[in-house]
């Protein structure tokens, strides 16, 4: 009879240790599939695609503006408008307030998501202060600027799109 | 000289930390849970005496936190599942017969490795900052960013108790699966050893998903990652769904061996062979494998799409099938049986009783609309206690005044053993059914204090819970009347009536190697 061999056996924790790493680009996968959390969104930056300028379309959707500051931080951070009418192709910049009252410089990172996530794709993002991490000067107000257009691919039916931030305080975080 | 050798056990100390053999280590594990029981069960006085009455009394909230968390890890981790792996150690090669484990030494270093691992835990609850107090699922970021500083200490004791059950479990598989005496195939086995068999493999898929995910937590918490952290790209939920990946095999594997041993019991008690030996082993198997695709349904609440709730509803609620088939083959095992009611069956029925209402309310909990209004409630902490208590550890109870007289050749006290029992049962439901009505009605886990609502009810579970824990004294003693001052008659080698199994064909007590000549297996 053919033994089972417990080094043999042994490499199954062995792979399973190792899937449990891989369950998080797993998941980043399902949710670039599924549009879940909302992340999906399109980034261009430094102005749109060859693509995107040759494709026609007069859609337009309504852009709904979201802040969500961290309850245990003190800042005030609101959007300077609750909405605007996007059209596809054309872009609109508008800003986002932040006030830090501390006596001191923060660090932050916005953290957007765009609701429904399955029409996330259609929101191009060109500039955004979520790209990078801020550094906002103690008692200071800071105009955070973001600039959109809705993607010429669009189909019909998408007709708003909510994008929220969340804000983070950071130390040494590297941001994605 | 060689000869002398292999006869007894050393003697002295130096017997217990070097052997090898699987009935020392067996020993040595129940005897580890019994002490993590008692720690534990301790740590439950704490709570249920701060929360006899609303207001805050004894402890401040940091401590009860820390109470909750240590509480659930040690019953766990500590209790449970050592438990378990010392009635496999004992009884796996017995009943398959078989000389010892597969792997001896590894077997002694899985043993070792753990009065460590929970002499570091315990030890975290006296340094700055406190022990852990996150709960015993540590959902991030309580767990990194706002944890104690002792959460190191916590994460290198999972590392250590994770590497001492994945060698547990790979030693059990490679005995079961090479040294079955000569005639035993797979669907001749024991149902304990079948249980032990899917359970390791669940253990060796599992443990590792465990260490995988407090290594992330240790690489967050000091080696600048974001594994978990938004700001810096990582999500919180991810914490959780890699916890339950790992968290929803982890509680089949504190029952599926417990199903192994009823089966034995409600056998042997009620003078019948067991009904549906085929279809247990597939109703084993296919809760094994379906608890891998149902992890989400602790986390109904995090924002979940509709399909995500759907699927994760519908598979949990697919699992009460295999579990129905077990439950209605033991009942129909007693069915017509001629049935005897001494201790190990008592505790056997009581789990099939009481269990099934586990079962039952976690069928509500698999709601997922009704989960919404369930989710981290009392009803939560009813259910699971009701599975584990006088579900798990009602089957180790069990197990160890069944085979109790093979291990040490004299009965227990069958009076005291009565008394144990009832007590247990009387004390385990005034503590956790009154919890499902202060769930539903809306009382938040781990909290310190309540709502003046909660009152009458708490105070009842509270006194429920020292009936109950007090009355685990009473196996204490019987056991130290038993095994250390030798009382009680000697059992007979078959110990009960005509029971089925290669263990009862050995001398009570079993002698210190046993099977170093396979049996032939018909």
């Amino acid at each position: 009879m053919k033994k089972l061999s417990p080094w043999k056996l042994s490499l199954v924790p062995l792979a399973m240790f190792g899937f449990g790493f891989a369950l998080i680009p797993l998941y980043d996968i399902f949710c670039e599939v599924t549009g879940l959390n909302g992340k999906n969104y399109t980034v261009m930056e430094g102005g749109l695609s060859q693509e995107e300028k040759d494709t026609v379309s007069t859609q337009t959707a309504v852009l709904s503006f979201l802040a969500d500051p961290n309850s245990r931080d003190t800042w005030k951070f609101a959007p300077e408008l609750n909405s605007l009418k996007l059209e596809a192709g054309k872009m609109v910049t508008t800003y986002y307030e932040l006030t830090n009252n501390q006596d001191q410089a923060v660090t932050i990172q916005a953290v957007p998501s765009v609701a429904p996530g399955r029409w996330a794709e259609y929101l191009v993002k060109i500039e955004c202060f979520c790209f990078t991490s801020q550094v906002i000067e103690a008692n200071s107000s800071v105009r955070l600027p973001l600039q959109v257009t809705l993607s010429a691919k669009a189909p019909e039916d998408v007709n708003h799109l909510t994008l929220s931030y969340r804000i983070y305080q950071t130390e040494n975080v590297t941001a994605l | 000289m060689s000869n002398e050798h292999h006869h007894g056990p050393d003697k002295g100390i130096m017997r217990w930390v070097y052997t090898t053999n699987h009935k020392d280590i067996g020993t040595m594990y129940l005897l580890l849970a019994l002490v993590a029981l008692l720690v534990g069960g301790t740590m439950a006085f704490v709570i249920r005496a701060e929360l006899f009455q609303p207001g805050l009394q004894l402890v401040d909230p940091n401590f009860f936190n820390q109470m909750t968390t240590m509480h659930g890890l040690i019953m766990v981790f500590g209790a449970i599942m050592p438990a378990f792996v010392g009635l496999a150690n004992w009884l796996i090669p017995m009943m398959i017969g078989a000389p010892d484990m597969a792997l001896p030494r590894v077997n002694n270093w899985s043993f070792w490795l753990l009065p460590f691992a929970f002499g570091m835990l315990f030890g975290t609850l006296f340094m700055d900052g406190g022990g852990p107090n996150f709960g015993w699922t540590f959902y991030a970021p309580l767990s990194t960013t706002y944890a104690p500083p002792s959460v190191t200490f916590f994460i290198f004791a999972i590392h250590i108790m994770g590497i001492s059950s994945i060698m547990g479990a790979v030693n059990v598989i490679v005995t079961i699966v090479n040294m079955r005496a000569p005639g035993m195939d797979y669907m001749k086995m024991p149902l304990f050893v079948w249980t032990w068999l899917i359970t390791a493999f669940l253990l060796i898929a599992v443990m590792p998903v465990l260490a995988g995910v407090v290594t992330m937590m240790l690489m967050d918490i000091h080696f600048g990652t974001s594994f978990f952290n938004a700001a810096g790209g990582g999500d919180p939920v991810m914490f959780q769904h890699i916890f339950w990946f790992f968290g929803h095999p982890e509680v089949y594997i504190m029952i599926l061996p417990a199903f192994g041993i009823v089966s034995h019991i409600i056998s042997t008690f009620s003078r019948k062979p067991l009904f549906g030996y085929t279809s247990m082993v597939w109703a084993t198997s296919s809760i094994a494998v379906l608890s891998f695709i149902v992890w989400a349904h602790h986390m109904f609440t995090v924002g979940m799409p509709l399909v995500g709730e759907l699927f994760f509803m519908y598979t949990t609620m697919l699992i009460a099938v295999p579990t129905g088939v077990k439950v209605f083959n033991w009942v129909t095992t007693m069915f017509k049986g001629s049935m005897t009611f001494e201790t190990p069956m008592l505790f056997a029925i009581a789990f099939v009783v009481l269990f099934t209402i586990g079962g039952l309310s976690g069928i509500m909990l698999a709601i997922a609309p009704a989960d919404f209004q369930y989710h981290d409630t009392y009803f939560v902490v009813a259910h699971f206690h009701y599975v584990l208590v006088p579900g798990a550890l009602f089957s180790i109870l069990a197990a160890v005044y069944y085979w109790l007289p093979k291990w040490c050749g004299r009965m227990y006290d069958e009076s005291l053993g009565k008394w144990h029992f009832w007590m247990s049962f009387i004390g385990v439901n005034i503590t956790f059914f009154p919890m499902h009505f202060v769930g539903l009605a809306g009382m938040p886990r781990r909290i310190p204090d309540y709502a003046l609502q909660f009152a009458e009810f708490n105070a009842v579970v509270s006194i429920g819970a020292f009936i109950f824990g007090l009355s685990q004294l009473i196996f204490v003693y019987n056991l130290y009347k038993t095994v250390i001052k030798k009382q009680g008659i000697q059992a007979t080698d078959k110990v009960w009536d005509q029971p089925e199994g290669l263990e009862w064909e050995i001398p009570s007590p079993a002698p210190y190697h046993t099977f170093t000549e396979p049996p032939i297996v018909k």
